[in-house]
């Protein structure tokens, strides 16, 4: 079928069989006739014929690289599916504005390329070059507005997993605090707490690069309640945890400095005595799933004056502490904190205070997946530096414009890679 | 146009005879940019049999140091490094390029009717990208060659100290060249055919050049951005791979896998094709069962991108999905087997001459059929538990890619090096070169079955002595094979400087690269041929010509 169209094209001369108002088959010219046209290469027979070949190319190279990008997208998927909280937590170190920005200006870029292809058609020279201008200043904004963020994220450790090394938690950043005020300033007031203890005890709550922060094992019933409460994908999320945090706390056990121990047994003990205060908390967080949750704040905040639990067990007393303001936390502190992995617990044992084990491979899919956009970005930008110096030797009207809309073409991939990009990486809840 | 079915399309072009591509400009530099998709391929050809040497160099270095228990040549250390750049070579640069890029560059415009591929300079570029990837491998054997194997699988390759970046950015680069050759051949056959050329009308080369190409451009971008994710995951630790920083190893070998397994069909089927060509030619018959076989290359295709589990059905995959990629994998064979039968079909009641590249296609119906045979078994859950990772996989891939690919290359090489070089290899060398190939590659591999099955882990340096046996035979049959190939090397060379000059039409083929000059042309054709038959019809409308030596249209 499309043989016939080819010959028809060849025998069909000026008729319009090919319905385009651009480079027909000019002349019944045969294999190998000089030809009148600069701009066809030789071993094609018209313009139509090398101007289809360039189209049918740019359409595959287009394919090959939404293939080169799917293996990133599938990386994605499968760590999202895994580590749901990870995607949670990182993604408000991401800075939205900036990601909106970008994707506004690549979506300007996208039409000014669109329409340096019209005007190429139209043989309106100036409005080519005006548009491709655009196009490049664009992307340049893109990438600069890019290189802000990077430096940021190198600046903060926001790096891949073998440098990850955060300097702000996750309650300290923008983001957070503003969609989840409650969670950020108890955070904020228990991280002040600890420090003030810090300053008095002798107990160092610092913890090596790597790990999980200080944190311990409390048994805590309560929690159980709040853990459900962050439902669906989370709640696989935190069983899945569990033997990361057991790992976490072996590992951790010997580094106290004073600390009997086995603190996850010796915790194991107490929750039985501690727990008839909260425990109706914690019910009422059971139900307060996060519609609900601001119901249930005042029963809860009655225990919290007394840290008494501490002072029974002086040497052990930070993370029995820590353990103890955690439990404290109102449903809707506590949720979000949950969500992104940040409060964790065990099945049916302590609760504590971690980083996401997995935090940084998501800023090494971050960090390839828009990286590879940023060479695609790059590239581009050569692409139509190059288009721009033909369009300035006045190499396109409506008979040649071949380069000019693969080039466009291959734009538009560049700028839907981001489209989807921005949602899946900075907008995700 | 439409004149009724003659035999002036089989005439001969009439050009000045001096004037060919190999002549058409001199100087070295009009080889490395020249855009001639003939002096490409010429430069591909060169390149993939000097890569085979090294390959070779490799092969026989490590059955030697398999010739005793323990040592006998080279220490552990170098021993992985020698299978590992064994491995590398003769899959990324020999087998992958060596029938499309080198054969095919040269031989599917000729055949098409075109005049060139249809983006000249992408070709070159695929081409500068090969020497490019080449060289990054060359780099990672100076430095301190890999030593993973060539499937560089994690935590191996993220944890070893030799030179894997360089390797693997080879291997990465050669992707590239790979697509862009894949890409180019797709719109050359869309697009470029001449009138009358219908897809039906297409010699099975060139539909099996189509089907490899859709893989190479559907698959490779796939190794691609699991080759560059190995390189940062090494870098700068990702920790999507690498199981200490918490990534998952199994995930790095679906992605290998779900490229590298089409990537077996990127090596056979242009063998398919070469082997359908030459069939015909020497059984002076038209193919049996010409849409079957154009077809099932595209099934082949196709089911090739759902079976990479087969690989792994001892990596902790779920039984329920090996079932799945078991049962898909079985179903590969059938348009497998419709091939050989079809072959089979053609040779049946043919005028069969026993010229050399007939001796491989036959060579290669026996032998691809034991491989896929013994694909079919290691595609078998079960049997695959008791058989993965030993001899028994060697000898299988071995039968497929050096017994199917690499036989099927041979093959075509003879039957084209006159339409190359414009000379003819001598015909009693290159016979018995065939027959010692045929069967130094038995002798080779027909032991490693035996060994699997008795238990001897592939990859080791060492093993029991009661293997002591078997391997001494395989590694005396890598020997003849050796042999086969050096002798191949060295009338080959000769002829280019002193065999006789080669007709249009030495083996009274039908398809259009046979119907210009050899060597053909700069640009092919100097009358767009205007095609009116299928590829295969009109055997009957030749004649031998006894003072040129070739066939000439009878009448
Ligand atoms: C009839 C079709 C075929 C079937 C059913 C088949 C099946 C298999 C199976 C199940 C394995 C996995 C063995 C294991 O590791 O446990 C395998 C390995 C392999 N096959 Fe095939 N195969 C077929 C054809 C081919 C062809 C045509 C080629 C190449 C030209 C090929 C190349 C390989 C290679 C290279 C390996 C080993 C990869 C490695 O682990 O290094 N196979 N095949
Ligand atoms: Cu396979």
């Amino acid at each position: 079928m499309e043989s016939k169209a080819n010959e028809g094209a060849r025998v069909a001369d000026a008729a319009k069989s090919h319905g385009d108002d651009h480079g027909h088959a000019e002349g019944g010219h045969g294999h190998g006739a000089p030809l009148q046209y600069p701009y066809v290469a030789h071993h094609f027979d018209s313009p139509q014929q090398q101007f289809d070949s360039g189209k049918l190319g740019i359409w595959l190279f287009l394919v090959t690289e939404i293939l080169f990008f799917s293996g990133l997208f599938c990386a994605y998927t499968i760590y999202r599916a895994q580590n749901p909280e990870v995607f949670y937590w990182a993604h408000f170190y991401l800075d939205t504005n900036m990601g909106a920005l970008n994707t506004v200006v690549l979506i300007l870029s996208s039409l000014t390329a669109a329409w340096a292809v019209r005007a190429a058609q139209l043989g309106q020279q100036k409005l080519v070059k005006i548009n491709i201008l655009v196009t490049i200043a664009c992307a340049f904004t893109f990438m600069g507005v890019k290189y802000v963020e990077y430096s940021h994220k190198f600046h903060d450790g926001l790096l891949p997993s073998r440098h990850f090394d955060p300097k702000h938690e996750v309650w300290e950043v923008e983001a957070f605090k503003k969609k989840h005020p409650e969670a950020a300033e108890a955070m904020t007031r228990l991280m002040a707490k600890l420090e003030a203890r810090k300053a008095t005890a002798a107990v160092d709550l610092e913890v090596p690069h790597g790990e999980p922060l200080a944190l311990v094992p409390v048994v805590n019933q309560v929690a159980a309640a709040p853990a459900e409460a962050a439902e669906g994908s989370a709640a696989q999320a935190t069983t899945t945890q569990a033997a990361t945090a057991q790992e976490a706390v072996a590992q951790q056990a010997p580094a106290q400095e004073g600390a009997a121990p086995a603190p996850a047994q010796e915790a194991a003990q107490e929750p039985a005595t501690q727990e008839a205060g909260t425990a109706e908390a914690a019910e009422a967080g059971a139900e307060g799933t996060e519609e609900a949750a601001p119901a249930a704040p005042a029963p809860v905040a009655a225990p919290a004056p007394a840290p008494a639990p501490a002072a029974e067990e002086p040497i052990l007393d930070d993370d029995v502490f820590l353990a103890n303001e955690l439990r404290k936390l109102t449903p809707a502190e506590a949720t979000p904190l949950l969500r992104a992995g940040v409060l964790q617990r065990q099945a049916d044992g302590p609760f504590e205070l971690v980083r996401p084990k997995k935090a940084g491979v998501f800023f090494s899919i971050y960090f390839f997946m828009t990286g590879l956009h940023g060479v695609h970005v790059i590239i581009g930008i050569g692409v139509w530096i190059w288009m721009l110096v033909r369009a300035g030797r006045r190499k396109f009207g409506p008979k040649y414009f071949g380069p000019i809309d693969f080039t466009a073409l291959y734009w538009h991939l560049v700028d839907l890679i981001w489209i989807y990009l921005f949602p899946l990486l900075y907008l995700i809840h | 146009m439409a004149a009724p079915t003659t035999a002036a399309d089989l005439v001969v072009a009439p050009s000045k005879p001096e004037d060919n591509y190999l002549t058409h400009d001199k100087g070295i530099l009009s080889w490395i940019f020249t855009l001639d998709h003939k002096r490409i391929g010429l430069m591909y050809l060169v390149s993939v049999l000097v890569s085979f040497a090294l390959g070779g160099f490799f092969a026989l270095v490590v059955r030697t140091e398999l010739l005793t228990p323990g040592k006998t040549l080279i220490t552990h250390d170098q021993f992985n490094q020698a299978f590992t750049l064994h491995g590398a070579v003769m899959v990324f640069l020999v087998i992958i390029p060596g029938i499309p890029a080198a054969l095919g560059n040269i031989i599917l415009p000729l055949q098409l009717g075109a005049k060139d591929v249809a983006f000249p300079r992408l070709n070159l570029m695929s081409y500068h990208l090969w020497v490019l990837g080449a060289l990054f491998l060359l780099a990672s054997m100076v430095i301190s060659a890999a030593d993973t194997g060539w499937t560089f699988y994690v935590p191996y390759s993220t944890s070893t100290t030799t030179a894997v970046i360089p390797a693997v950015f080879g291997a990465f680069i050669l992707g590239f060249s790979s697509i862009f050759t894949g890409l180019n051949f797709i719109v050359t056959i869309h697009k470029l055919r001449p009138p009358g050329m219908t897809w039906f009308r297409m010699p099975l080369f060139l539909w099996a050049l189509y089907a490899t190409a859709v893989i190479q451009v559907l698959a490779t971008p796939v190794i691609g951005i699991t080759l560059l994710m190995l390189i940062v995951e090494r870098l700068v630790g990702l920790g999507i791979f690498d199981p200490s920083l918490g990534g998952d190893p199994v995930l790095f070998q679906h992605f290998f896998w779900f490229y590298s397994h089409p990537a077996v069909y990127i090596m056979i089927v242009p063998a398919f094709g070469v082997i359908s060509e030459l069939i015909c030619a020497f059984s002076r018959k038209p193919i049996f069962g010409y849409k079957f076989i154009a077809l099932s290359s595209l099934a082949i295709a196709f089911l090739g991108f759902l079976v990479w589990g087969h690989h792994m059905f001892t990596s902790g995959q779920s039984v329920l999905a090996g079932a799945i990629f078991s049962a898909i994998t079985f179903l590969i064979a059938i348009p497998t087997a419709i091939k050989i039968f079809n072959w089979l079909a053609t040779m049946y009641k043919g005028r069969i001459h026993l010229d050399t590249p007939m001796l491989y296609a036959l060579a290669f119906l026996w032998v691809f059929t034991i491989g896929g045979v013994t694909g079919v078994f290691l595609a078998t859950m079960s049997v695959n538990v008791h058989l993965h990772d030993t001899y028994f996989v060697v000898a299988h891939f071995h039968y497929v890619m050096m017994g199917g690919s690499i036989t099927a290359f041979m093959g075509g090489l003879h039957y084209w090096w006159p339409k190359f070089t414009g000379r003819m290899y001598p015909e009693r060398a290159g016979r018995v070169g065939a027959i010692l190939v045929f069967l130094g590659l038995n002798f080779t591999f027909f032991p490693q079955f035996i060994l699997g099955t008795r238990g001897m882990p592939r990859r080791y340096y060492n093993y029991l002595p009661e293997f002591t046996g078997l391997h001494q035979f395989s590694t005396i049959g890598a020997y003849i094979l050796g042999a086969g190939f050096l002798l191949t090397a060295i009338y080959l060379l000769k002829s280019v400087r002193s065999g006789p000059k080669a007709p249009a039409n030495p083996w009274g083929a039908t398809t259009l690269e046979w119907t210009c000059q050899s060597p053909p042309p700069y640009y092919n054709f100097h009358e767009a041929p205007v095609v009116n038959r299928g590829p295969y019809d009109n055997y009957d409308k030749l004649r031998f010509d006894k003072k040129s030596r070739g066939y000439v249209p009878a009448e």
